[in-house]
């Protein structure tokens, strides 16, 4: 059997907070170019799993492969001049900086080569050019986002990690950054991985499909399987009724 | 540098010109506007830029003097290397305690470092070597110029550090540091070794203020536990950043500045109150100063 | 080993007054989220009332403890009121800065009316000691020791057994789910404030018999109220309890086997040690607000 390395394998990863096990044995693995999302209830430990990706958080037990090489101690300043960049679920941009100084930090700090031009081009790609000498902090919504891409794409990564970028758009910014990330993908080949919670969007630009819940994967595959499994039908309803049922302490 | 700020520079050096149109009383007062304004500076580059309100910072202050001190009685050494070495363990505290203390959040560190501070102010109480309460004579200065040597000195000082401030405004490695203020964990997610660079912005900043404390120590020759580590002095450096405005260049200078002046002319008109008028003063300048640390140009 | 019990029992007794003084700041923090820099000056403005009580009209600093707890009760109110209430949206760097502030203020007050000689309420009672087995106690600690111990359960009982009580806690925990089940966060803030400052005034009559004082003594004394919250945790009235005994046992046996000289160097390095390697204290609770 034809064994391709992977660009990003997770190995059965762990993490509890305090008395709270928030992920439980998580494995998946991600080849080069693909683009996969990561979706379930509230509370099943997406964004965990991102920040573990990142380095933002150690995992308890198992392990984190980047382009085969083992990256779960690195800090992740150390991940990013590797190649993995992320957005935030709320913004957590520079905001007293200017538009092009928050993508000229990455482009120095975390990218191999020259900066300089590329930041130009960066900001034309994620259509914000025109704004690059305003304050990041006077931005809408829907451009901080793309700001948040422009930086992560400053790193030059392979791997993007993506929390809830379509969270509090209306449907016409939501197409937009679809297209934006579609065009990212075909000029880049950058591979994927997307917390969401905006199904319909996240389907539009993924096949392939995990669901968390409680910490486990419990189904992973083509988003059409979704509706016809029964434990994902249990966790997305049981959910909306367990919030009452004193779960936790 | 601005233009704002090519003027403030302009207006430092020509205060190199000044001695001979002053007295000695007012020569006095430049001279401790000009050690408040090192020590500013030196605050600005840890809190304007990088973020983090470090204050006991006099700690390195004390350091920087008492070694000084030290090196002159004890080893004879000559003021400029006894200043040297001063500056240098001042440094080398840095390094070895900034990585630990600067995951603390903001006031938490700020408490930190005070009660290092303090903590280093009783040791030095203490110690026989440091002079215990009674503190440290040092020998006279007696050289040429008198005490305008000390003017000049806090006046390079000063042209030192604001220098450094211009150029963390513009540099890379500024941007770095702005970058950990702004938000510390999108930094490091986008490649910034925020560790290495919240350590080297800290000893930047203890590098500056041992030296002034080691240059003010030779300046007033008699040391105590109580004026090399005292906490009024961190509040006036902090004060003096917000009244001229934190993470600007030329901010901290014309703070200090301003500062001493009030000081100074406090100290003259009401000597009984000064201490209870410069505590209403500090109360009335957090109200009044809108946002506080993190107002910038 | 007499020597060790003696030292232990002096540290219960040093330790329960500690863990008293500290109440009125581990509840703003804990409440308000204030770090009051000038807690310590409260407690000796505090000394300094029961002082002048004492030597101009005679009043025992045992009886005019309720007199301290009023004046700094409306004191707590007054400055949460036209002061407080406006840093409280500041960030907290911004509130240290102003609470030194007050400090220095309050302790230069005091030092015009009273310049800094120390001084001391001698009252009859605080030279004599007592034999008990193979201990000496002096009576007036044991009376701050009995003082303080009763003190600090009145307010774990005001705490738990009343509303306001129940109020504090609820504001603590959160702020904005008080709000929703019918408590006033701004009361709270204003009945904590005061109930602090009493606090710290009150424990100001029992510190001036203890020892003598300074008008520049604040400093050190909100140091080690500070110390005694993060060690124990910011939490609840055991907390406190923890904490003052941990800076009991420091301070007596640091000052017996290394020198009095010594005894705020430890302190001191035990709460830089504590916040680097425990913020949370030894019991920390998330009862009031977050280390």
């Amino acid at each position: 059997m034809e064994e391709k390395v992977s660009l990003l394998v997770v190995e059965n990863v762990s993490k509890s907070f305090g008395g709270n096990r928030v992920l439980k044995g998580v494995s998946f693995s991600l080849g080069e170019g693909e683009i996969i999302g990561i979706v379930g209830p509230n509370g099943s430990g997406k964004t965990t799993l991102l920040n573990i990706l990142s380095g933002t958080v150690r995992q308890d037990e198992g392990g984190v492969f980047f382009k085969g090489k083992r990256v779960d101690h690195l800090s992740p300043h150390r991940r990013a001049k590797m190649g993995i960049g992320r957005t935030f679920q709320i913004t957590r941009l520079f905001t007293n900086l200017t538009v092009l100084e928050n993508v000229l930090i990455p482009l120095h700090y975390g990218s191999p080569g020259p900066s300089g031009k590329k930041a130009e081009e960066i900001l034309d790609m994620v259509g914000l050019l025109r704004m690059k000498d305003l304050k990041a902090g006077s931005l809408s919504l829907a451009q901080r986002k793309r700001l948040e891409l422009a930086r992560a794409l400053s790193l030059n990564p392979k791997l993007l990690l993506l929390d809830e970028v379509f969270a509090g758009l209306n449907p016409v910014s939501i197409r937009e950054i679809l297209d934006l990330l579609r065009r990212i993908h075909s000029e880049t080949g950058v591979a994927m991985v997307l917390v969401e919670h905006v199904l319909k969007a996240l389907f539009q630009i993924t096949r392939r499909v995990i669901v968390l819940s409680e910490g486990r994967i419990i189904y992973e595959g083509k988003p059409e399987g979704m509706a016809k499994n029964q434990e994902v039908i249990k966790a997305y309803l049981g959910e909306r009724y367990g919030a009452f049922r004193g779960k936790g302490p | 540098m601005g233009k704002y700020d090519l003027l403030v520079l302009g207006g430092l050096l020509a205060l190199a010109l000044l001695p001979p149109f002053l007295t000695d009383y007012l020569e006095r007062v430049v001279t401790s506007a000009l050690l408040l304004a090192s020590l500013a500076l030196a605050q600005n580059v840890l809190l304007g830029y990088t973020g983090y309100p470090a204050f006991g910072s006099v700690a390195f202050f004390g350091i920087g003097g008492y070694a000084t001190a030290v090196l002159m009685r004890d080893l004879s050494l000559p003021f400029p290397v006894a200043l040297f070495g001063g500056t240098v363990l001042s440094g080398v505290l840095a390094l070895l305690i900034a990585p630990p203390v600067m995951r603390l959040r903001s006031h938490y560190f700020a408490i930190t470092t005070l009660a290092l501070q303090l903590a280093l102010g009783e040791l030095v109480a203490n110690l026989e070597i440091t002079g215990g309460a009674q503190g440290i004579n040092l020998p006279i200065y007696r050289g040429p110029g008198g005490y305008l040597l000390f003017y000049y000195l806090f006046w390079a000082l000063t042209l030192i550090s604001f220098l450094i401030n211009a150029y963390v405004d513009r540099s890379t490695f500024g941007y770095a540091l702005k970058a950990i203020r702004e938000d510390e964990v999108a930094a490091e997610t986008l490649g910034v070794n925020t560790v290495l660079f919240k350590t080297l912005s800290f000893t930047l900043t203890a590098l500056i203020t041992g030296c002034a404390g080691g240059i003010y120590a030779y300046w007033i020759t008699y040391i105590d536990p109580t004026s090399m580590f005292d906490p009024v002095l961190s509040v006036k450096m902090f004060v003096a950043l917000l009244v001229g405005g934190v993470g600007t260049v030329s901010g901290p200078l014309l703070g200090a500045f301003l500062l001493e002046v009030i000081s100074e002319t406090l100290w003259g008109q009401f000597p009984k109150v000064h201490g209870l008028i410069l505590g209403l003063l500090i109360v009335l300048i957090v109200l009044i100063i809108p946002r506080g640390i993190w107002r910038k140009r | 080993m007499d020597i060790v019990l003696q030292l232990l029992v002096e540290a219960l007794l040093l330790g329960t007054f500690y863990a008293f003084m500290s109440l009125g700041f581990s509840l703003t923090w804990g409440v308000l989220n204030i770090i009051n820099l000038a807690y310590g000056s409260y407690i000796i403005l505090g000394s300094y009332l029961a002082y002048t009580l004492y030597t101009s009209a005679g009043l025992d600093p045992i009886l005019s403890l309720p007199i301290s707890f009023t004046a700094g009760f409306l004191l707590g109110l007054i400055l949460q009121s036209f002061l407080m209430n406006r840093v409280m949206t500041l960030e907290p760097f911004m509130i240290l800065i102003l609470t030194f502030g007050l400090d220095i203020f309050i302790a230069n007050t005091l030092n015009l009316l009273f310049r800094a000689d120390i001084r001391s309420i001698d009252v009859p009672y605080a030279e004599r000691s007592h034999l008990i087995g193979p201990l000496i106690i002096t009576e007036v600690k044991a009376v701050v020791f009995v003082l303080s111990l009763v003190l600090t359960g009145f307010v774990y009982i005001l705490l738990h057994s009343t509303w306001t009580g129940r109020a504090i806690r609820a504001v603590a925990l959160d702020r904005e789910g008080a709000r929703i089940v019918g408590v006033s966060p701004e009361k709270v803030f204003l009945i904590t404030s005061g109930i602090g400052t009493g606090i710290a005034l009150s424990s100001g009559n029992l510190y001036g018999v203890l020892q003598g004082f300074t008008p520049f003594d604040g400093g050190m004394l909100t140091v080690k109220a500070f110390l005694v919250s993060i060690v124990g945790g910011l939490g609840r009235v055991e907390s406190a309890l923890a904490g003052g005994l941990f800076l009991g046992v420091l301070e007596v046996f640091t000052g017996f086997y290394l020198g009095e000289g010594w005894k705020f160097f430890a302190s001191l390095i035990a709460m830089f040690l504590f916040l680097i390697l425990r913020p949370r204290g030894l019991l920390g609770g998330k009862y009031y607000g977050e280390v």
